[in-house]
């Protein structure tokens, strides 16, 4: 493993990503319009979405983290960029890590200009005070998406379903990491009122590290049997 | 308590590591305990568990002298539960050993765990509706063992459309192992996970607890061990079924080349 | 809930896991005699086609 490897293929994805900007911005779009339609499926002008607003936001982040994983693969794909990468001298741990960096910066970089909007829209307290938990639980929860995503997307994308097989795969191993996620960002968002609510929250956020270890782990493992042969 | 158990079954684990590792041991195994003879065991395993369950266990006792008989339903949910769960934990082992070894019964002996895991999984879901029916009054409840069943089934619902949707023999087998390993990982996290919530119902029975009395908990047991033992038959059906399955596919390419 | 009550319920729970397990057996039974059949088909087959081979090598 080689960090300027690593690095290498990060940037080939970033470069490629700068030059049509198609993901980051239908992602964006995706988060958009989901916001808009969680505003008319729960009423959000009659009530206080507020205690809901975690599992709102990762309802949207982890559709749209779908839409990015299938996007980043079927390019591999198409244009034969996989058979290359696959026949450069580079460690197969390498090419996860670097296309698991990749994938999570585009997830971070569509979170950021999202999740301003979503606060703007559905939360009504004064979450500042929070900030540090509630990005930290985000962060931990992105490193989990993309480590699963990355190792099933490319299953997936080795398919003959290609992306129709990605959700019904990834869907059910995430639910774990987005049950953990929207108790700790509902945390962050609406403050702990009890001391009980409190150890809940700090389980989730130890969950999320030992679900994000895990993963990494089971990924690294499992990524050259995945990849290519 | 629960460590104690776990400890006790250690010897088991080694026994069927050793027996794996040595080719004359598994052959010896795998010839003495036929289909036939692991599916009479288990059978009868599971008529003494029933006999035991219905016949000899004491109905619990709940507030005033109330007795509880759909009680009775945990004596083969629980079984099918932890049977379920060793299918998975075998399906993600045999995959493992396809990883490592590249033959092809591992794959069939994988596919094979983790369908009868399948199959006991959707019978656990069966018993806990029908107990949360007769107890709770409602169909469905978010009760966490429930809850974690339901995606349990959905992620290994996902291993056979996986399967289905490879083109090639060889990916297929080989993601097919890659996926039974990540979702036998999964599992656990499911069942953690599901627990940061807290439950809102109480929980009435435990199922290893102390409220069991001897008769109750050797009905438990020979049911959990029948149902083991009944399910491994299946496991080994469903594998002759690929092998022959194969042999028609070798006899196919003789006749055409 | 009474002993009446609840007799239905614990009857359709075990019947529900006998019946799913007696499925299970037969549609395995089912495509275990229809490769069998098929093993017996293409043996045949084989034979046949080997039986006719042979002569074909002696005479070159």
């Amino acid at each position: 493993m080689n960090l300027s490897q690593i690095w290498a293929i990060v940037k080939k994805d970033v470069v490629s990503e700068l030059r049509t900007k198609e993901m980051v911005v239908s992602m964006f779009l995706f988060v958009m319009l989901a916001m808009v339609i969680f505003n008319y499926a729960f009423g959000a002008e009659k009530n206080d979405l507020t205690p809901y607003a975690g599992g709102l936001l990762w309802t949207a982040f982890l559709f749209m983290s779908m839409l990015g994983l299938n996007r980043s693969f079927v390019h591999e794909k198409d244009e034969g960029c996989l058979d290359g990468l696959l026949l450069s001298p580079v460690d197969r741990s390498t090419i996860l890590l670097g296309k698991m960096l990749g994938n999570l910066i585009f997830l971070i970089i569509v979170q950021v200009l999202a999740v301003p909007v979503f606060a703007v829209f559905f939360i009504e307290v004064n979450f500042l005070g929070r900030l540090g938990q509630f990005i930290l639980s985000i962060l931990l929860s992105d490193i989990g998406i993309s480590a699963v995503g990355t190792l099933l997307a490319t299953i997936s994308i080795n398919s003959k379903m290609r992306d129709m097989l990605l959700p019904i795969i990834f869907l059910p191993v995430s639910i774990p990491l987005v049950i953990a996620a929207v108790i700790s960002t509902s945390g962050a968002l609406a403050g702990a009122g009890s001391p009980d609510e409190l150890q809940q929250i700090s389980s989730a956020m130890k969950f999320l590290v030992a679900y994000d270890i895990i993963f990494l782990l089971v990924a690294y493992a499992l990524y050259d049997f995945v990849v290519g042969e | 308590m629960k460590a104690i158990y776990l400890l006790y079954s250690l010897p088991i684990f080694v026994i069927a590591g050793l027996v794996v590792y040595f080719p004359t041991a598994r052959r010896w195994v795998a010839d003495f305990f036929t289909t036939r003879k692991l599916g009479v065991a288990g059978f009868a395993l599971l008529m003494v568990g029933l006999y035991l369950a219905f016949f000899v266990a004491p109905e619990p006792v709940v507030g005033e002298g109330k007795k509880i008989f759909s009680q009775k339903i945990f004596y083969y949910h629980v079984p099918v539960a932890e049977t379920s769960l060793i299918g998975f934990i075998l399906g993600a082992v045999f995959g493992g050993l396809f990883l490592v070894k590249r033959e092809r019964r591992y794959d069939f002996l994988s596919y094979a765990s983790v369908e009868v895991g399948f199959l006991f999984g959707l019978l656990v879901e069966w018993t806990g509706v029908i107990w949360t029916r007769s107890e709770w009054g409602t169909w469905w409840e978010w009760e966490p063992r429930l809850t974690t069943y339901l995606i349990l089934m959905l992620m290994y619902a996902g291993y056979f459309v996986l399967r289905s949707a490879m083109a090639e023999e060889s990916s297929r087998a080989r993601f097919a192992a890659v996926y039974s390993i990540i979702a036998a990982v999964s599992v656990p996290l499911t069942f953690f996970s599901i627990r940061l919530i807290p439950s809102v119902h109480p929980i009435v029975f435990t199922s290893s607890g102390a409220q069991m009395e001897p008769p109750m908990l050797a009905a438990f047991l020979i049911s959990m061990f029948g149902m083991a033992i009944f399910s491994l038959a299946l496991i080994r059906a469903h594998y002759s079924i690929q092998l022959m399955g194969e042999e028609v596919e070798y006899l196919k390419d003789r006749l055409g080349g | 809930m009474e002993f009446r009550e609840a007799v239905p319920y614990v009857v359709s729970a075990y019947m529900g896991i006998w019946l799913a397990i007696l499925v299970y057996l037969l549609v395995m039974q089912g495509k275990l005699t229809a490769l069998g059949e098929q093993v017996k088909l293409l043996n045949k087959a084989v034979e046949k086609k080997s039986a006719e081979k042979e002569p074909e090598t002696v005479n070159a």
